[in-house]
């Protein structure tokens, strides 16, 4: 793990290809001429000022964070004060986000992972993972991402997943001396791991929870039953294909600079792994950290039946990073919390919270649905305007419970308005609730990839676009395709 | 036992006679018993005329058996300007100040076809309802929060004291045409719109079949705040322009408009 003065000094060009020097040339620039622009424009009808501004105050954010004129952090700063002296947001909010669910279990999972990292058992796990399936890059990255895809399985909760591989990953790219911000092989592993985090997530109906709520609006709404069976094998395939696009196109992007681990390869690794010895006391308690952790958010469901009492996902973290120092396994000198992120992270979601407070992002949907007449259009158009729409709306809604509150049931009123098949439009509309791969800001298990400073915000942005717009292209075959032959027709 | 009996029930009887007693001293003279009053709408208009503003009450309904019109008295400084019927007659445009709830009502006294549907609109004048706010100490010792100054609240409730509920209820605020809303508080549900050239939020609660848009106890609060529009944008342009320029010189060994750091680098 990096940390912020290793990652991004101010105007920082080094290794920046000649489009990411030009953002971050001009970057800063049109970010205050585009707020300015925003703010100076006449409201438009429906919209109350402060959505006109909290708007300004996101979109000028997200300028800055995508040219990376000036450090992430710093732009998150700015976008606190901004949203306090222009009144997007009351500071007395702005300032509780550092209170958000979502900050303390990135502190946690930082201590679990700086446990992890201390013990020596991630670099012991990593060690034989790589010797075992890792000869390759290529095929190291894919070992990642089959991980993921099991995990979708286990447990049903995408930053769990996340904080489990992270100390994973970690080592591995140590082993492939992956080098922040350099390594295209970092960039591959870190941006992968997050997509796959995501995309399969859309695979399995019970790896998230909004997708369960999704589920209930198609029941309720629709009168559409989906049983999890049904839901995995309409969404599965495309969740598969999708993450081998992914894979594939991102040798294209980024082909990775290295075909074998560091060194003498993987017989060096197999020798380190050797040196090793036997697991050390402090390793075994990693590992029993490490297993109750996974058992506690992967049994979630059943805490009540089991303790008497519902343990929350970040409670578990705390849970885990208290026993860490509890046992002596770490100590706040050897803990690696990366602040920068941590500031990041509040600004991003008081940017994005900011939005969604104001009511300018689903006044924004409000009146994308409104321009529709899905009546004079055909199936294949209506159809792609919905799924391009849920599919990025991540990139202003963050959080996917909202998503999933917004979207499914106007897309369900929409296809019965018009005649269609409710589980035509809004079923896929769902299985995209989950695609939050554009931005670090989307989701949390973004942030955790991101904090390992491998790659840009632009990085991951140009690569989610792409891969987004395939599942998008991926899921319109299917309309006509697969899941016809599963019993969903176009119309009532 | 026998003497314990009488003096029992002779005290029972005069609990009863002065709980009677107490009972019609604390009720006020003009109180109501409800009759059937139907309340098939009620919608208000709120305008501003200078700083005051101007509430339009349109109520639609059939009167109570006792040919009242009864409406909550406004929760706001309010003096009747005017009141009008159509569909019947109303016998006097100021109404009698009564009591529905422990709470204060209009009732007004109309003649009309029993049974039939009557349009009620009284027009109220609210002293100051759109005036800016009064100058205050800028923070207190810790520096108050952060917050825009040039900020105006608005903030009106419509409480249903009536002892039914009204079917539809509607209301509107147009604000002066120089403003904007800036943010909505309450409710939750909204829509923004411009009327005559000026901003206009409206509020609609319809009822359904056997369920009233605004029960009897309910309330309704409008608030939210307004500001003078498109102030403070020329110190906005400044300041981008400013800061756009100031990156571009910074970067200007990169962005290729030259100079000493540009040339020392070169």
């Amino acid at each position: 793990m990096s940390s912020a003065a290793e990652r991004a000094p101010v105007f920082q060009n080094e290794g920046k290809s000649s489009f990411e020097k030009f953002l971050g040339r001009y970057g800063i620039a049109a970010a205050f001429l585009f707020f300015a622009l925003i703010y100076s424009a006449p409201t438009a009808p429906g919209l109350t000022v402060q959505g006109k501004i909290a708007a300004a105050v996101f979109f000028s954010a997200l300028i800055l964070w995508v040219s990376e004129s000036i450090p992430t952090y710093a732009t998150a700063l700015l976008v606190v004060v901004m949203l306090a002296v222009t009144g997007a947001w009351d500071e007395k909010s702005i300032l509780g986000v550092f209170g958000y669910d979502v900050i303390w279990l990135m502190v946690s999972a930082f201590m679990i992972t700086s446990a992890m990292e201390k013990t020596g058992v991630a670099k012991r796990l990593a060690l034989f993972l790589v010797s075992r399936f890792g000869e390759t890059a290529k095929r190291a990255l894919l070992g990642m991402i089959f991980a993921n895809f099991i995990l979708a399985f286990i447990i049903p909760s995408t930053t769990a997943r996340a904080i489990v591989l992270f100390p994973i990953a970690i080592p591995l790219l140590q082993a492939y001396g992956a080098i922040p911000g350099k390594s295209n092989f970092g960039r591959l592993l870190m941006i992968q791991e997050l997509q796959a985090n995501n995309i399969f997530t859309a695979g399995v109906l019970t790896a998230t929870a909004p997708q369960i709520m999704a589920v209930g609006y198609l029941r309720d709404l629709g009168g559409i039953q989906v049983s999890w069976l049904q839901w995995l094998a309409a969404s599965m395939p495309i969740a598969f294909l999708t993450m081998l696009f992914s894979y594939l196109i991102g040798f294209v992007l980024f082909p990775p600079e290295v075909q074998a681990p560091r060194g003498e390869g993987i017989e060096e690794m197999r020798k380190e792994l050797a040196s090793m010895g036997r697991l050390t006391s402090d390793e075994w308690k990693a590992i029993g950290l490490f297993v109750l952790t996974v058992f506690l958010w992967a049994s979630g469901p059943y805490h009540t039946r089991m303790f008497g009492l519902n343990i929350s996902l970040v409670m578990t973290a705390i849970i885990s990073a208290t026993l860490a120092y509890l046992t002596g396994l770490l100590s706040w000198k050897e803990t690696k919390i990366p602040w920068d992120l941590m500031i990041f992270s509040c600004g991003a979601y008081a940017a994005g919270t900011a939005l969604e407070k104001s009511g300018a992002a689903s006044w924004a949907l409000d009146r994308i649905f409104a321009k529709v007449n899905p009546a004079a259009i055909s199936f294949p158009v209506i159809f792609a305007i919905v799924i391009f729409l849920s599919s990025f709306s991540h990139m202003v809604f963050t959080s996917k419970t909202v998503r999933t509150v917004i979207l499914i049931p106007t897309i369900i009123g929409l296809a019965k308005a018009t005649g269609y098949n409710p589980a035509a439009l809004a079923l896929p509309a769902a299985f995209t609730i989950a695609d939050s791969i554009t931005l670090p800001p989307n989701c949390k298990p973004n942030l955790i990839f991101y904090s390992a400073g491998q790659f840009t915000v632009l990085n991951q942005f140009l690569y989610g676009v792409v891969v987004l717009a395939a599942k998008c292209l991926l899921l319109l075959v299917a309309s006509f395709t697969l899941f016809r032959w599963l019993g969903i027709s176009i119309r009532i | 036992m026998k003497f314990q009996n009488t003096v029992g029930k002779s005290a029972t009887w005069k609990l009863l006679v002065l709980a009677m007693v107490a009972a019609f001293a604390v009720l006020p003279a003009g109180s109501v018993w409800a009759g059937p009053q139907v309340n098939s709408s009620l919608s208000e208009e709120i305008r501003p005329e200078g700083i005051n503003g101007m509430l339009k009450q349109t109520w639609v309904g059939v009167p109570g058996n006792s040919g009242e019109i009864v409406l909550p008295v406004p929760k706001v400084k309010a003096t009747i300007v005017s009141a009008s019927l159509a569909g019947g007659t109303l016998k006097s445009v100021e109404p009698a100040t009564i009591t529905v709830n422990n709470k204060k009502a209009y009732s007004w006294k109309v003649e009309a076809e029993e049974g039939k549907k009557v349009t009620l609109t009284v027009i109220y004048q609210v002293a100051k309802m759109f005036a800016p706010p009064e100058a205050t100490a800028d923070s207190d010792s810790e520096g108050g929060t952060t917050q825009r100054g040039d900020l105006r609240k608005f903030e009106y409730t419509f409480e249903n004291v009536l002892p039914y509920g009204i079917q539809d209820y509607s209301i509107s605020v147009s604000l002066p045409p120089s403003f904007e809303v800036f943010a909505v508080q309450s409710p939750a549900k909204y829509s923004l719109g411009v009327k005559d050239g000026a901003p206009v939020i409206s509020v609609s609660l319809k009822g359904k079949e056997g369920v009233y848009g605004l029960a009897q106890g309910g309330s309704s609060t409008v608030r939210f705040t307004y500001l003078q529009a498109r102030k403070g944008v020329v110190f906005v342009w400044i300041a981008a322009i400013a800061i756009a320029g100031l990156s571009l010189v910074r970067n200007r060994s990169t962005t290729g408009i030259g100079g000493k750091r540009g040339a020392k680098e070169a």
